[in-house]
């Protein structure tokens, strides 16, 4: 039923993607510090996610609200007036190049290594 | 031809269904618009019984009715992204005569949810969300691999159907 040129074809998919994670991952796993937020592509806000402890934020856009919060060195969105809701279910992000994104309201959360994560690495 | 019609309706219906059953789903790394992909077995069913041009019609019309009953416009375009390209990709596969039904299910779940991501990408104009490329390749095989056994048990049994 299976077709050699399927098997290879499974193969080269799996390598592609390996070889594009290893590329993409210059950020590699380490924590980052900073939730960078961009609003229909354009800056909206940084935030230290250790010195927010706890804290939540409201990002208001022309296509909507979301609400995130940062609790532990990771962010995650727990309200947003869109229908699909993809981005709460996605829950927090807390490492380099992870992103949460709505699509509707055109919001992306990624997380920056911060400075302080960086001297914080030094240091130990 | 009237056949055809029923064929063609219940086969709609279906894909309808899927696409609905689908969004009940949570996809565990949950990127916009993306699905399994599951609702591409009716598609590959079509494609292989009735032809191409019928497959092409059971990709839009569930893309459009699922989309406008559950997700609104917004929605259609990153489905529609997913729904074309992946459908392309599976008629360019099953034409080269290489690949099994499998195999051609493999390029549509993968292309599906790498048109979604890209679409997504252009949309909050951000590069980053690429860092999910790896993941939704492999989400993408296993879908695949799935619809496809899933297709050919249909396949052979709707082989059945048509003699009697």
């Amino acid at each position: 039923m299976i077709k050699k040129a399927d098997c290879i074809l499974i193969i080269c998919l799996i390598v592609f993607a390996i070889s594009f994670l290893f590329i993409f991952d210059l950020g590699g796993n380490e924590k980052g510090g900073q939730a960078f937020i961009t609003v229909d592509g354009k800056a909206y806000g940084t935030l230290d996610l250790y010195e927010h402890e706890g804290e939540t934020f409201l990002i208001e856009t022309k296509n909507g609200s979301n609400t995130i919060l940062i609790s532990g060195g990771s962010v995650k969105m727990t309200a947003a007036d869109c229908k699909d809701k993809v981005c709460i279910h996605q829950g927090g992000i807390s490492k380099n190049n992870e992103t949460i994104v709505c699509l509707p309201n055109r919001v992306v959360i990624e997380i920056k290594s911060s400075d302080f994560n960086e001297v914080d690495t030094i240091l130990r | 031809m009237a056949k055809k019609m029923a064929l063609f309706g219940i086969f709609a219906a279906l894909a309808i269904v899927a696409g609905y059953l689908e969004r009940l789903v949570p996809f565990p790394i949950a990127v916009p618009g993306i699905k399994l992909g599951l609702a591409n077995v009716v598609v590959i069913i079509v494609m292989y019984s009735m032809g191409e041009k019928e497959a092409f019609g059971i990709s839009v019309i569930r893309i459009a009715v699922v989309g406008l009953l559950f997700s609104g416009l917004s929605g259609i375009i990153y489905s529609l992204a997913g729904g074309l390209l992946s459908y392309a990709g599976m008629v360019a596969g099953k034409k080269t005569g290489l690949f099994s039904v499998i195999g051609v299910s493999v390029i549509g779940g993968v292309l599906h949810n790498i048109g979604q991501i890209g679409i997504a990408a252009l949309v909050v104009s951000n590069i980053k969300l690429l860092y999910y490329v790896p993941a939704l390749i492999a989400a993408g095989i296993a879908a695949g691999v799935v619809t496809g056994f899933a297709a050919v048990y249909t396949l052979e049994h709707m082989k059945n159907l048509k003699s009697t």
